[in-house]
């Protein structure tokens, strides 16, 4: 699988490693059910077949954190973008 | 007790120079290390990423790249390293005070993103300094991380690298064949260019390779550690084409 | 030496005359430069060349390529002996040495053939019913059994000499296989000015046109093909890969390809591998791998002397070699009379053409009526004769039975595109019905199917195909250009009968040669229920082993489809997965291989350290000394425990560079690490460190160090060796995803320091010998904890006050360079205190003296609770972990917790991985309460100690219990103490 890392061209997968889903968000440690909403996240995972958006680190590159959206049945990319990027987008939708 | 002198270990000290692998005929590949450096690692701070390219614009009269590209030439560069991150390779070890400014000389790279447009300094190349130890005739010693953490802090961490990384030159005919058992990037002239810059690995070495000229020459810089795990690799890669350690 | 009866004279087309001298089983026989093993073999009139895997049968030469299921011998002798190579794939060298495999005594006498004898208890399936019970048989008994009697070939015992590499290459097209599709589309595309890398399993371009008698315009096809082959090699942007396989494909335009550099010579060059496996990255792929000829079915069809009327060709026309005496030829298509024809001009007689359609073409019969062979519509049935063909049995439509003498076969059950890279990443062949083929359904992205390989078997179709396909990838690469003009050919005939199941077969009828697998056993899986293609594959072991099935998987569908009532396309065929050919596991290790198996990182101070004698240990990726021995040291305790004891009274060096080390900057650096930490740093104060300790989200430890403060906004972390570039990419995590908003750069600077730890009461004064007087490294100017900037001989540094052994110590750190200078300077100013360098075994001790914990208490499944370190998760801030660590289950006080152990008789010895029980109870999983995580002997104290995890830990301290270690046959008694045993006020350290 070739990833393209949008700072320094495709790359081979085996630079990346793997982290999983992004769309989970660290929740609120003082929200009163925290423990619960940890648990969530830490542990529990959808499997969709199809598109997922999810998180990769460019360990053998530029050490960014990406976020790639892939079919999971095909492996096809369909877009990247920094996570940096995408985590301040977050932060300003609130 | 006597006056403590330390003299520094190049990373390839102890490989001895001469050819190895097939030797009838001219090498097919040429190696030579690069001594006597010093790194920083710098990183833009919040905000300040515009600003920073534009002093270090001013200051040295280079233009920070923003993509896998670097800018200078031996006597000072700055290596794109990561977003809003640069490896900045000057000559010296340790030096007296002697701006870097001073060093960018005439640039080496007329073809160079912007280089046409940058004004370059005046002043001719200055050589490479002796590491001193106590009682050197200076007065004070400055490091690339203090000088630039003087010249650019404001706008960017400065993190020494001291000579933390092996680098090598590598040149000649089978240069492309050689590191193509290695390296998982495409260096066709149509891909990669002198002032290009790639961070990969090689042989599961973490690596960063800059192309110098169009001859071609390509520079490898890898952690100092790993220096015999990535010459093991070399010799076996080039053997086939014989390789000269200059 | 033996001349070669069997070499034709006038057809020859082989490169060279150059005779090339070779041996089988012993014997010496005579071949020529650009024959393959099989073609020389059948020019010294070899026809028997192995046995069968179950059943011992003899075996001849089959085909001409990678598909030969039959064929396969031992090449070389020694640590260079191969099993399982295919006679029809290896290149003839001058001196090649092969032999027959799975025989005993010899090939002609085969005692192991009474396997055949057995043959109703060795159908499909017998491994399952037969060697049941006893259980524990089947290891001792059976499986040797088994393995002597039925199997491939035997392994070099030795390690493999020669050496194997890896390497990438970049393309706009890739065209696999350079048959005539193939070489039209890397011209098309090579002239539009695509980079092309046009790859080739054979060691010589042409694929069918070597093999068959084709004109192009006008000329012979090997020379349309050197014109062809002349202009490609004349490009720049195409690059010709001859004897590599491709095997493979990956996502995104990766394929995996086997170049084989030096298996056609005795042994590789001076410097040269033997493999070179090809990571080829292409923007498009034009697939034109050829398709594989199908057997037919009947009696004996195994026999040595039945060959795929291409083979046939290829023998005759490429390497000027008869197959055999007198022929008949079996066939269900058109393309057999170019079989007898070739024959014919070769002069072999052919004596019947059989042909199974009821309206076979007119041009065959009138073919095999100018011929003098007789045109049989109808089968053959049987084949006669044991180690060689020397009759076939016809069966003709009318119900006449015909006997034909006859040394050769030759067989074509129709084609099997070759369509197996097209379906790696998924894609579902379809079954073409016209074409009595598996067709590619849905190719990977970028793929153009073409040629025989996409069931267009006509020439004019796949050279028109060929250009087209080329020419269509350039340009979707941004190339520009022209279809290439067409040669003229010569007709042929394509008709193509459907694919024959039914048979009128006598005597054992083989499916898959190689596995001897027969029609027997495929209906034997039907009758037990085994009808899905999967289960039939693992039942009968049809198309497994290094052919996999590439004759008889298509052939076995149709029988099962028959069977079963269902058309072959409800069948489906089983998946075809990389690789296509067998690679070898040292072409996947490439260079990393013994001390290259992974890198190695040495520190600053490795030369020196291996000039003391050193014994180096692997930490992670890097080698670290492990101890020092000096002559006349008994053993290595004896070595650890005058390190220790230096270090304790006096002073001790030990190189800590491979310490992970992070140098964090920015206004929220210290927010920053409250939030990755457990404890508080936005207190620290400069110029001083703190130990930290980092969770997982999920509440364990993930790591600890010390960090400290070089200025307001900036720290220096340390990591633990091994967990190094986790932490980094942990913190890069959180900087970037987790908490964006903040203000601070990360980088590892590990590789700019080399750093060493002087411990014990006399460090300080070595140190302030060594650091330049301006820095005044007091206890007052320099307490515990502190860190700072220094340098030595000029050369500027840091220096840090942290102890890991308990005693007065240091951390001095100068750039990398200088490490070799300064180990030795530090080595020079402490010999009058008797300084000694010690290694990480010395390391070890002293911490367990001193209860600190490391990896194997830092193992993933402890929190800071468990290690003891409770106080030092804060309470008033969030950070990493912090909710999940409080979970009510991870905070109860009777979890395994750390404590520390000593042998009621101080004379025992500890063994880590000890497990806990309480006296008085059995040894049984139920009752185990933890276990020792490390052990030492401390010199200090005089016996042996240990830390572990024990249920409800320092509670129970002054309790005995057992540490059970059936591994050791160990099982002392122990008490429970605290777990510093060593100066636990930690007076030391503070002088």
């Amino acid at each position: 699988m070739r990833i393209p890392c949008p700072s320094c061209g495709e790359r081979g997968h085996e630079e990346f490693a793997y982290l999983g889903d992004a769309s989970l968000v660290r929740p609120d440690p003082t929200a009163p059910d925290a423990e619960a909403r940890f648990a969530d996240y830490v542990y529990l995972r959808d499997n969709p077949a199809g598109a997922l958006r999810e998180l990769w680190y460019h360990a053998a590159g530029c050490h960014a954190w990406l976020v790639v959206t892939r079919d999971t049945r095909t492996h096809e990319i369909s877009g990247v973008e920094p996570a940096k990027a995408a985590a301040l987008r977050r932060q300003e939708a609130g | 007790m006597a006056e403590i002198v330390l003299s520094p270990t190049s990373a390839f000290a102890g490989i001895p120079r001469g050819r190895s692998g097939q030797t009838d005929g001219p090498p097919g590949v040429i190696a030579s290390e690069r001594t006597d450096l010093a790194m920083a690692t710098i990183i833009a701070r919040k905000g300040q990423s515009a600003a920073l390219r534009d002093t270090v614009r001013e200051i040295y009269g280079l233009k920070l790249p923003i993509r896998p590209t670097w800018v200078g030439n031996d006597e000072l560069a700055f290596l794109w390293s990561g977003p809003d991150q640069w490896l900045a390779l000057a000559t010296g070890t340790i030096g007296p005070l002697s701006p870097l400014r001073e060093r960018v000389g005439v640039r080496a790279f007329a073809s160079f993103e912007d280089a046409a447009s940058e004004t370059t300094a005046s002043k001719a190349l200055t050589p490479p300094f002796p590491t001193r130890g106590r009682g050197s005739p200076a007065g004070g010693f400055v490091d690339i991380e203090t000088e630039l953490r003087e010249s650019i802090g404001a706008f960017a961490a400065i993190s020494a690298q001291g000579d933390g990384r092996a680098v090598l030159r590598l040149s000649g005919p089978n240069v492309h064949d050689t590191l193509a058992k290695g390296l998982p990037i495409d260096l066709h002239e149509s891909a990669f260019k002198p002032g290009d810059v790639a961070i990969t690995q090689i042989a599961h070495i973490g690596v960063t390779i800059r192309q110098i000229d169009s001859s071609p020459t390509y520079e490898i810089i890898l952690a100092r550690s790993l220096s015999l795990s990535f010459w093991s690799w070399l010799v076996a890669s080039s053997g086939e084409f014989g390789l000269d350690f200059t | 030496m033996a001349e070669q009866p069997f070499r034709l004279k006038q057809t020859g087309r082989l490169g060279t005359e150059k005779p090339l001298a070779f041996t089988f089983d012993g014997k010496r026989y005579e071949g020529m430069a650009g024959d393959t093993l099989a073609s020389a073999l059948l020019a010294n009139g070899v026809q028997l060349v192995g046995r069968s895997f179950k059943y011992h049968r003899p075996r001849g030469i089959f085909s001409a390529g990678s598909e030969e299921p039959n064929a396969l011998v031992e090449l070389r002798s020694g640590a260079r002996r191969e099993p399982n190579t295919r006679a029809t794939m290896i290149e003839l060298y001058d001196g090649l040495d092969a032999r027959s495999q799975n025989r005993w005594p010899s090939l002609s006498l085969d005692l192991l053939a009474v396997n055949s004898l057995a043959a109703p208890i060795l159908s499909a399936g017998f491994y399952y019913k037969t060697f049941m019970w006893p259980s524990q048989f089947w290891e001792k008994v059976y499986e040797p059994l088994i393995r002597r009697a039925a199997g491939l070939g035997r392994a070099a015992q030795e390690a493999d000499p020669d050496h194997y590499e890896k390497a990438t290459a970049f393309c706009d097209v890739l065209v696999i296989g350079a048959g005539p599709a193939g070489l039209m589309a890397a011209l098309a595309a090579g002239r539009a000015g695509a980079r092309v890398i046009l790859a080739e399993e054979d060691f010589r371009l042409g694929g069918r046109l070597l093999g068959d008698r084709r004109r192009l315009d006008g000329q012979p096809s090997p020379q349309w093909v050197a014109q062809i082959e002349a202009e490609l090699d004349e490009m720049p942007n195409v690059r010709i890969m001859t004897r590599t396989t491709v095997f493979g494909a990956y996502d995104g335009g990766v394929y995996g390809a086997l170049e084989r550099v030096s298996d056609h010579l005795p042994e590789p060059l001076p410097f040269t591998p033997r493999q070179r496996l090809w990571h080829i990255i292409a923007r498009r792929t034009v697939l034109a791998a050829g398709a594989i000829e199908r057997p037919l079915l009947f009696g004996n069809n195994d026999r040595p002397g039945v060959m795929l009327a291409g083979a046939v060709r290829t023998y005759l026309n490429r390497h000027a070699v008869a197959p055999g005496g007198r022929a008949i030829v079996f066939a269900t298509n058109d393309d057999a009379a170019r079989t007898v024809a070739d024959l014919t001009a070769a002069g072999i007689a052919v004596v019947a053409l059989v042909d199974p359609r009821p309206r076979p073409p007119s041009s065959s019969i009138d073919l095999a009526d100018r011929v003098g062979a007789a045109f049989v519509t109808g089968i053959i049935s049987r084949a006669i004769g044991l180690r060689q063909v020397e009759a076939a049995v016809v069966e003709t439509d009318r119900g006449r039975t015909i006997v034909y003498d006859c040394d050769l076969i030759a067989v074509s059950g129709g084609w099997n595109p070759s369509i197996h890279l097209s379906t790696h990443l998924g894609g579902k062949p379809v079954w073409n019905e016209d074409r009595a083929a598996f067709l590619p359904g849905t190719p990977p992205p970028g793929t153009t199917v073409i040629g025989a390989a996409a069931g267009d078997f006509a020439l004019r179709d796949c050279l028109a195909e060929g250009a087209r396909a080329g020419l269509d990838a350039a340009e979707g690469e941004g190339f520009d250009g022209d279809e290439p003009a067409l040669p003229e050919v010569d007709p042929e005939g394509t008709g193509i009968g459907p694919l024959l199941t039914t048979t009128a077969a006598r005597g054992k009828t083989f499916v898959d040669l190689q596995n001897d697998v027969t029609v027997k056993d495929v209906e034997l899986a039907n009758r037990e229920g085994f009808h899905a293609v999967e289960h039939l594959k693992r039942y009968t072991t049809l198309g497994m082993a290094t052919d996999q099935g590439k004759t008889a998987n298509v052939l076995g569908l149709a029988l099962m489809a028959e069977l079963t009532g269902k058309p072959i396309a409800a069948i489906g065929t089983t998946t075809a997965r990389p690789p296509f050919t067998p690679v070898a596991i040292g072409a996947l290790a490439g260079h990393h291989r013994g001390r290259d198996f992974r890198p190695t990182r040495l520190t600053p101070s490795h030369d020196w350290a291996a000039r003391q004698g050193a014994v180096f240990v692997e930490a992670g990726q890097w080698l670290r000394a492990q101890y020092f021995p000096r002559p006349g040291e008994a053993d290595w305790l004896a070595t650890v425990n005058r390190e220790v004891n230096a270090v304790r009274t006096s002073v001790g060096v030990c190189d800590v560079s491979t310490l992970g080390k992070i140098d964090i900057q920015g206004a929220d650096a210290a927010t920053f690490l409250d939030r990755v930490y457990t404890n508080t740093f936005s207190t620290l104060p400069v110029g001083k460190a703190r130990y930290g300790l980092m969770l997982r989200e999920d509440g364990f430890v993930m790591d600890d160090g010390t960090t400290a403060r070089l200025a307001d906004d900036h720290f220096f972390m340390t990591t633990t060796t091994a967990n190094a570039a986790k932490v980094m990419q942990h913190l890069e995590f959180c900087h970037q995803w987790l908490w964006p908003e903040l203000d601070v750069a990360l980088v590892s600077v590990t590789e700019a320091w080399s750093q060493y730890a002087v411990s014990g009461p006399k460090s300080r004064d070595v140190l302030r010998t060594v650091i330049d007087p301006e820095h005044d490294i007091s206890d007052a100017a320099f307490p515990y904890m502190a860190a700072g900037a220094i340098s030595v001989g000029g050369i500027p540094g840091r220096l840090f006050r942290l102890s890991f052994s308990g005693e007065l110590a240091y951390e001095i750190a100068l750039p990398a360079s200088y490490g070799n200078a300064l180990i030795q300077a530090l080595m020079e100013a402490g010999a009058p205190f008797g300084i000694v360098p010690y290694g990480t075994e010395a390391l070890g001790v002293m911490r367990v003296e001193k209860g600190h914990v490391a990896g194997n208490e830092l193992n993933g499944t402890t929190t800071a609770h468990d290690l003891g370190l409770g106080r030092m998760v804060s309470a008033k801030k969030d950070f990493i972990g912090r909710t999940l660590a409080n979970r009510a289950a991870l905070i109860d006080t009777n979890r395994p917790r750390l404590a520390g152990f000593r042998p009621v008789d101080r004379t025992e010895r500890l063994r880590a991985g000890a497990h806990f029980i309480q006296l008085d109870t059995e040894a049984v999983a139920a009752n185990d309460q933890g276990y020792m995580t490390s052990v030492a002997f401390s010199p200090t104290l005089g016996h042996w100690i240990g830390l572990g995890l024990i249920s409800g830990g320092e509670k129970r301290i002054g309790e005995i219990v057992r540490a059970y270690d059936p591994v050791r046959n160990g099982d002392i008694a122990v008490e429970i103490v605290a777990p510093v045993f060593v100066d636990p006020e930690g007076v030391k350290l503070r002088g």
